[in-house]
């Protein structure tokens, strides 16, 4: 007996020791901005900022009428609050036609950050978007001179080992310097860094250390070029005058064009009229000459005639001509037989008229929820019906309409079919012993000797999905947006750069290189996937 | 499946009627009347399809193939309705399990693929075996996806139902008063426990009350047999039992005739623990010494091998015992010298050797225990308190059965687990036929299921949950990994509904199980949390202490040991082939096509005999295409086997030879099997099964042809290939005098100098030497026993097809790894003249034997590369050799440039040819559910190689980005060096200072293969070093 008890003791210790680690891990000061994060993984499947209905009610204003430990009670766990009678929350289950609100197994910080996020939805999107209008705004004025000349000195002696971002290159990224470290302390690290190490700066030791004790080189620059480099790290120019130039134009020669077919073809035919009228002039010139000499002229008179003419005289030049036109052909005929296998724009009609505007675009449900395995398979996975029926257990369409491949479609009869493949009864709420799957059409295929990994590109290489795909956002049927040939991903490998940032695989590599080989690869400020071997054959056949 | 395979079209080709066979002259079946339409004009006028029509119809049929070819087909992608949890399309499974047959037991790793399971491999987390396993636990995968399985319960030779089936069962049992179970050794408690519930003998007590359960009925078999080592054992200790071996602590191993790395107990126990003793860098080196007549795994591996008659092993081992101051009359055998050197290497080791010996024969078994007990073994190297409980037949119980059996007093006859109607042969069939009832749960139709009642199939292991207790404290689980395929159910679950137990599960069983035989662990850990980490590491051990058995000496008194060779022309040794093993392997395409490691023949069992008697005889030596092996027929204990071929096999004993078993076994829909059964020339007594008899032979006419991987011998003394020494040479320190670099004589100002093969280079530098990745692999030749796991891993890892023995005796075989065998010669090495090579091709008599895993070795100057005209074999940054198979064109000009000959052409497209579905039943549609997915399946025309797994690196390399950590050292694992049960092959990254492989590489005794013509290969060997004095040979 004895013993029993105090094992029991000693696991209730336990439980709670692990319990209070659990939450020395968990408090963390969470934002609105993590809010923000929360509530679009979470509720944006069913509710809207907005006053819309959607599954639930829409949470404008919300947090006016309720308090905000009402709030975070009801979303950690409403059916407990309906058990236990609070008139507020049995109010919206009748509402609601008895169905439940499931519960969110928040931390407690995670709902007051989700609950801040819904009060002032607008404070965290413009504390991001802050910097972004300095930015506009300084690149619609007019740009400082000394901002150029910083450019240009950074472009010659720092850009190797800096970027102006957050980037680590080699050495740190240099965005908000000026803050971090005062004037005099920067001109004494750039131009002898070694010297104020040595001095047991401790700022210093800690960059040195941090970089893996590789010593930043002395720059011979001056004071004033420090300002200036400061100066443009504080405000890059953006080039964004010329992007819109660049379109005006780009419209401008697509109006020109259909005024340059015209004057061709109005030349075409003068100059048509000129060869009629000149071989008019040639015979007339010709007969006279032989009415002259007293012969009859027996040469060409029709224009045809006169052609054939001078093609019998001029046997070398035809043949030229055919031999290139041949090759042309050939090239064209090549050109052809690259696009065979090429699926782009493959849009079949898929047994459900799911749609992806609707549920990407309109709802704004995140790619990752149904294609979860994106993340961690080289498959994007699609979703089993089972995940479906998180949202649709409880939207079932009613008398909706939806807009599909232009048509108008009822929106229950859609959702049904997926009742029917579970063999779910939406009446009773019970699932049948006779589940069928659905038999989806596979839009994107890949050859069988191609690897292709999802996980690598969008855990490793943060693409996002649309870089592929398209505005998948946008369609209601899902079409193949790109090539999907081994030349369009080459493409991509050439001139795409490896989010390498704080990837310690990547930082063990980067040791590996050699500096020659280093300076070579980031000429242009980028490692691109060409470089670090992404176009080597055993990459993706094996 | 056999090569020998016969078919007919009718019974007129079968009975050769004449008729038949004159119009088998004949390409068409009778006179075509072309001469007829074509020559009479009136005819063709007539005829509806004018010239003009087919060439329509011609120009419409080609344009309408063309059109529909320009068609996609349309893919469906068709998900789960509700996704399992653990499963992501697209990422492996990893589940803990465990593999036993009857003959062989591993903890295991499975992996499996949306649910199917694709991959074996060793659970390297295993207390017991550190992950070891063999080829046949390797290749098992594939015998999950046999269509030959049973699907449905059989009555009578009729598909019936459970229901049904059940219904009569349970009837005869009712009616039973004597039921017998023949099973294969009980390792699994939970089995045992499950089968005497409805096969088990109920004791009542005097008032008729029910009071338990006992397993008298149940007879242990083993197909090969251990019952002389057991009965001595029982003699000894008073237990009967196999004791478990501590080979790593075995400073001595004196082994007679005991094939402990290939064949002979629990041989992936012993394989790890024995190769670390193999390593000449630590303190010390283990001594091995084995008395063998056949050439076995362990011979091969033996630092010194003496080929001895079977009949003598018992004499030698008396002469050990006396000269260990045993005593007995030891009688003189020819071998004192070298019984004098295991003496002497014994006596310097005690407590810390270990001996063994093959014989299943209680007098020779008790002397080793008598030597083992003088050198204070037990308790040290041989612990007899932690016994080993996967062989436990009893030869004598099995005779006592036939012999009930045959009076007609048996009523029910379960056989579970064993083919006895193959392993005991006609007798027990005889037999069988006298019992009123049987029931077989076999899951292919085998020779005793056709001859059973009933068969109540069971699942496949890899589709069952199951315990086991291989050894005294270790527990294992065994889970399943895949749903049943066929209407099949667990032998267990069958006795269960017999025993009215309809609504236990198994799985339930066992943990109810498990809840009492743990109830001691159980007292701090809840058994929920307790079993899930049993489940999660596939097992249990608990610490038991050791103690010393009291040994019996008694026991070895008045023992008469006899050196008469046995009656008859031969001694023949009755052994098994590594892949094949006692019969598992026997309807596994992939098992019967890896090579015998020693014979390197496949598809095949065979006769073995010293070349220089087959000369003395006659017989051809060679082996190859063009010389085909000649044929005896072997009669022994009165049973004669027709036309065995003949194989030379150097180091053979004089006056000896050897047989396989386990092939010839007509598994499932099999027409024929391969090779012979040989299970009948074992001799069958009450006191043992005799595996060394005497036997007679007969010439046949005819020849038979035979398919082998490597038909040459020796290396001829190029020291490039193969590197070895003694440990005394390699101790003291000198690199040159075993592991010379290799340099070149060159002219420079005037003078004649000599430059390392570095130095010399005809191709531009290819950056990977310390940029990057540099991937290459690490060969210990001394760890390496030749065992083949890694062929088979390969195989089951890289989709290699099986082309069967027509097409590897034309040397097109596929396997992307090979181990390559090489003889010594005692010819002179330094003799350059043609007669002088001639001779250095002949191994010697009793030839020292090197293993040498070949694959492609990753030049970083690779000849293939150079030549291939559409750059399809091209060199990666990270210093590996693709292979672009789409690229490639079929010129072979690679495999001509390849030094190593590892690139290996497809001449067919082996899943669609009839020829390939005929002798590998896993190319059909259940087949391919082995396929690994992440690896192409190579189509007819183009070359394949090894890639060293390009496609667990790159996984291994996305998982270190996606951790933001560098690649592990250790974490990507090629299938080869996860499969290596001695842990000789590493891979790794060169380029990673941290890392082993990086070690390997700058090790003294680091070589690469042919290093000389400046390839630069990127797989690195380890000269193998023998425990020798320099002048022992």
């Amino acid at each position: 007996m004895n013993k029993i008890t105090r094992i029991n003791s000693r696991g209730t210790l336990l439980k709670l020791a692990l319990i209070y680690f659990s939450f020395l891990f968990v408090q963390v000061n969470l934002s609105a901005q993590d809010g923000e994060k929360l509530f679009k993984t979470s509720c944006t499947a069913c509710h809207k900022l907005t006053s819309d209905r959607l599954v639930g009610p829409g949470l404008a204003g919300v947090t006016e009428k309720r308090s905000k430990e009402w709030l975070m009670s009801f979303i950690k766990n409403s059916q407990e609050m309906i058990a236990n009678g609070d008139a507020d929350a049995i109010a919206i289950f009748e509402e609601y036609n008895k169905m439940p609100m499931p519960a969110h197994p928040f931390s407690d910080e995670e709902l007051a950050a989700i609950v801040d996020y819904m009060a002032n939805p607008e404070a965290s999107s413009a504390k991001k978007e802050e910097p972004k209008e300095v930015a506009t705004a300084d690149a619609g004025g007019e740009v400082d001179p000394l901002v150029l000349e910083g450019q240009k000195i950074f472009k010659n002696n720092c850009k190797a080992c800096h970027s102006i971002g957050t980037d680590k290159v080699v050495g740190p990224g240099l965005k908000g310097i000026s803050d971090k470290r005062s004037f005099e302390w920067i001109v004494k690290w750039t131009q002898n860094s070694a010297e104020l190490i040595a001095s047991g700066d401790p700022d210093a030791v800690a960059i040195f250390e941090e970089f893996n004790k590789v010593p930043m080189p002395a720059q011979p620059v001056s004071e004033d070029d420090i300002k200036a480099i400061l100066a443009y790290i504080a405000n890059p120019p953006v080039d964004k005058k010329a992007t819109t130039e660049e379109v005006v134009v780009t419209t401008a020669e697509e109006d020109s064009s259909m005024v340059t077919f015209i004057v061709l073809a109005v030349i075409c035919v003068a100059l048509l009229i000129v060869i009629l009228m000149l071989n008019k002039t040639r015979v007339m010139v010709a007969k006279a000459n032989a009415e002259k000499e007293g012969v009859e002229y027996t040469g060409p008179i029709s224009l045809m005639a006169a052609f054939k003419h001078t093609l019998s005289n001029n046997k070398g030049y035809v043949a030229a001509v055919v031999v290139i036109l041949v090759f042309a052909g050939l090239v064209d005929l090549m050109g052809g037989a690259a696009t065979i296998g090429v699926h782009q724009g493959y849009k079949p009609e898929q047994p459900i008229k799911f749609s992806h505007k609707i549920h990407a675009g309109d709802d704004k449900i995140d790619c990752n929820y149904c294609h979860s395995s994106a993340r961690h398979s080289k498959t994007s996975g699609i979703p089993s019906l089972n995940l479906c029926m998180n949202c649709h257990v409880y939207i079932n369409g009613g008398d909706k309409t939806f807009l599909y491949n232009g048509e108008e479609y009822p929106m229950a009869e859609e959702i049904q079919k997926i009742y029917k493949h579970l063999d779910y009864d939406p009446k009773t709420g019970k699932y049948g012993d006779n589940p069928t799957p659905v038999k989806w059409i596979k839009v994107h295929n890949l050859p069988d000797h191609a690897f292709f990994s999802h996980q690598q590109h969008v855990t490793v290489g943060n693409q996002q999905c649309q870089t592929c795909h398209g505005p998948v956002e946008e369609m209601d049927v899902v079409e193949q947006y790109s090539k999907l040939t081994m030349g369009w991903c080459i493409e991509c490998h050439k001139t795409t750069g490896v989010s390498t940032k704080d990837n310690g695989y990547y930082d063990e590599m980067h040791k590996r290189m050699p500096e020659h080989f280093r300076n070579k690869v980031l000429e242009d400020g980028k490692i691109t996937v060409d470089e670090i071997g992404g176009m080597e054959c055993a990459k993706c056949h094996y | 499946m056999a090569n020998s395979k016969k078919y007919w079209k009718g019974l007129e080709q079968l009975n050769n009627d004449p008729k038949f066979l004159e119009s088998v002259n004949n390409e068409f079946p009778e006179e075509l009347p072309i001469d007829k339409f074509l020559g009479d004009n009136e005819t063709l006028e007539n005829s509806t399809t004018s010239r003009r029509d087919f060439l329509k119809y011609l120009g419409f049929g080609v344009a309408a193939a063309s059109l529909a070819a320009c068609e996609t087909p349309v893919t469906k992608a068709i998900p789960y309705i509700t996704k399992p949890e653990e499963i992501t399309p697209g990422k492996a499974n990893y589940y803990a399990s465990t593999y036993f047959d009857g003959n062989d037991f591993a903890p295991i790793l499975v992996k499996t693929r949306e649910g199917r399971p694709i991959h074996v491999t060793g659970n390297k987390e295993s207390k017991l075996t550190n992950g070891a396993i063999n080829a046949r636990v390797a290749g098992s995968v594939l015998s999950l996806y046999d269509n030959n399985r049973y699907k449905n319960p059989m009555m009578g030779g009729n598909v019936t139902d459970w229901k049904t089936i059940d219904a009569a069962i349970k009837k005869d049992l009712a009616a039973a008063k004597n039921v017998r179970v023949l099973t294969a050794s009980l390792v699994s408690p939970s089995t045992t426990h499950a089968l005497s519930k409805s096969l088990g003998v109920k004791v009542y007590d005097e008032n008729g009350n029910f009071k338990g359960i006992k397993i008298d009925n149940f007879i242990q078999l083993d197909e090969i047999s251990y019952s002389g080592m057991l009965d001595a054992n029982m003699a000894s200790f008073g237990v009967r039992a196999i004791p478990t071996y501590n080979f790593e602590k075995a400073k001595t191993i004196v082994s007679v005739g005991a094939d402990f790395m290939g064949n002979w107990l629990d041989t992936p126990m012993y394989l790890n623990d024995y190769a670390q003793t193999r390593k000449p860098d630590n303190d010390w080196m283990s001594k091995h010494f084995q008395f063998e007549a056949n050439m076995s795994l362990s011979g091969t591996n033996a630092d010194v091998r003496v080929p001895v008659k079977p009949s003598e092993y018992a004499a030698i081992l008396a002469n050990i015992y006396k000269q260990l101051g045993g005593s007995i009359d030891a009688p003189k055998t020819n071998y004192d010298a070298q019984i004098a050197n295991a003496v002497k290497s014994l006596k310097a080791a005690k407590g810390a050797s270990i001996v063994v010996a093959g014989n299943n024969d209680k007098d020779t078994q008790l002397i080793v225990n008598g030597i083992n007990q003088i050198l204070g073994n037990y308790g040290n190297t041989i612990d007899m308190n932690t016994v080993s409980k996967t062989k436990a037949g009893d030869d004598a119980k099995v005779e006592a059965l036939i012999a009930e059996m045959n009076e007609g007093k048996v009523d029910v006859l379960a056989i579970y687990g064993v083919d006895p109607v193959f392993s005991l042969g006609e007798k027990f069939k005889a037999a069988l036929g006298k019992v009123k009832s049987t029931i077989s749960f076999a899951t292919k139709a085998n020779e005793t299921s056709k001859a059973c009642k009933y068969v109540c199939p069971d699942n496949h292991l890899f589709e069952s949950w199951n315990d086991y207790n291989p050894v005294s404290n270790y527990y294992t689980i065994q889970q399943p990994t895949i749903s049943p395929l066929f209407n099949t159910r667990q032998v267990q679950e069958s006795c269960l509904v017999w025993a009215g137990n309809e609504d236990t599960s198994y799985y339930n069983f066992i943990k109810e199980t498990w809840k009492n035989t743990f109830a001691s662990e159980l007292v701090l850990t809840p058994f929920n949390d307790f079993w899930n980490k049993a489940v999660h590491d596939g097992e249990v051990k608990m610490n038991v202490e050791t103690g010393v058995a009291s040994f019996n000496s008694e026991a070895l008194a008045g023992i008469k040991v006899s050196n008469k060779p046995f009656a008859g022309d031969f001694e023949l040794e009755i052994t098994q082939n590594a892949a094949v093993g006692a019969g598992a392997g026997a309807d596994n395409p992939w098992l019967q096509e890896t090579p015998d490691p020693i014979t390197k023949i496949t598809w095949d069992n065979y006769v073995t005999m010293n070349p220089a008697e087959m000369k003395e005889r006659g017989y051809n030596t060679q082996l190859g295409q063009e010389s085909p092996a000649n044929m005896i027929s072997v009669t022994a204990n009165g049973v004669t086997i027709e036309n065995m071929p003949v194989v030379a096999q150097p180091g053979q004993a004089r006056g000896t030879m050897g047989i396989a078993v386990g092939y010839g076994k007509v598994v499932g829909s099999m027409a024929e099997p391969t090779g012979k059964n040989a299970y009948p020339l074992v001799g069958r007594s009450a006191t043992g099964a005799a595996y060394y008899v005497g036997a007679t032979i007969a010439e046949v006419s005819g020849t038979y042809p035979i398919a082998a991987t490597q038909t040459h011998q020796t290396v001829m003394g190029r020291s490039s290939v193969v590197r070895e020494t003694t440990l005394a040479t390699y101790k003291q320190g000198d690199k040159d005098a075993y592991n010379p670099e290799h340099k070149l004589v060159t002219h420079e100002k005037g003078e004649f100098i000599k430059k390392n093969i570095k130095e010399f280079d005809l191709w531009k530098e290819h950056p990977v030497e310390n940029i990057g990745h540099r991937w290459g692999m690490s060969i210990d030749m001394n760890t390496c026993i030749g065992c083949s796991a890694c062929v088979t891993a390969c195989i089951s890892e890289n989709n290699v097809p099986v082309v069967g023995k027509d097409e590897v005796r034309r040397g097109r075989e596929m396997h992307w790894m090979r181990i390559d065998r090489y003889y010594s010669t005692d010819a002179d090495t330094e003799d350059k003249s043609i007669a002088g090579y001639r001779k250095m091709e002949d191994p010697a008599d009793n030839p020292q034997v090197v293993h040498q895993p070949m694959m492609c070795q990753h030049c970083n100057h690779a000849g293939c590369e150079t030549v291939c005209p559409v750059a399809a074999t091209t060199h990666s940054n990270e210093g590996l050799n693709m292979m672009a198979y789409n690229r490639c064109i079929g010129t072979r000009y690679c495999a001509n440039n390849c030094a190593y000959k590892v690139r290996r052409f497809n001449w067919f497209n082996y899943l669609a040819y009839d020829k390939f579905t005929e002798i590998n039943p896993a190319q059909d549609d259940l087949g391919r559910m082995v396929l690994n997915p992440d690896v192409v399946v190579r189509a007819r025309g183009v070359m394949e190689k090894c890639s060293m797994c390009v496609q667990r690196i790159q996984a291994g390399k996305l998982d270190a980005k996606k951790a933001s950590t560098k690649v592990q050292d250790g974490a990507i694992q090629t299938a080869c060096s996860g499969a290596c049960p001695t842990n000789a092959i590493t891979f790794g990254d060169l380029n990673d200072t941290e890392s082993k492989i990086n070690g390997d590489m700058n090790h003294n005794r680091a070589y690469r293969v042919i290093e000389e013509v400046g390839q630069q290969p990127n797989i690195y060997y380890l000269t193998k070093v023998r425990n020798l004095e320099n002048n022992e040979a």
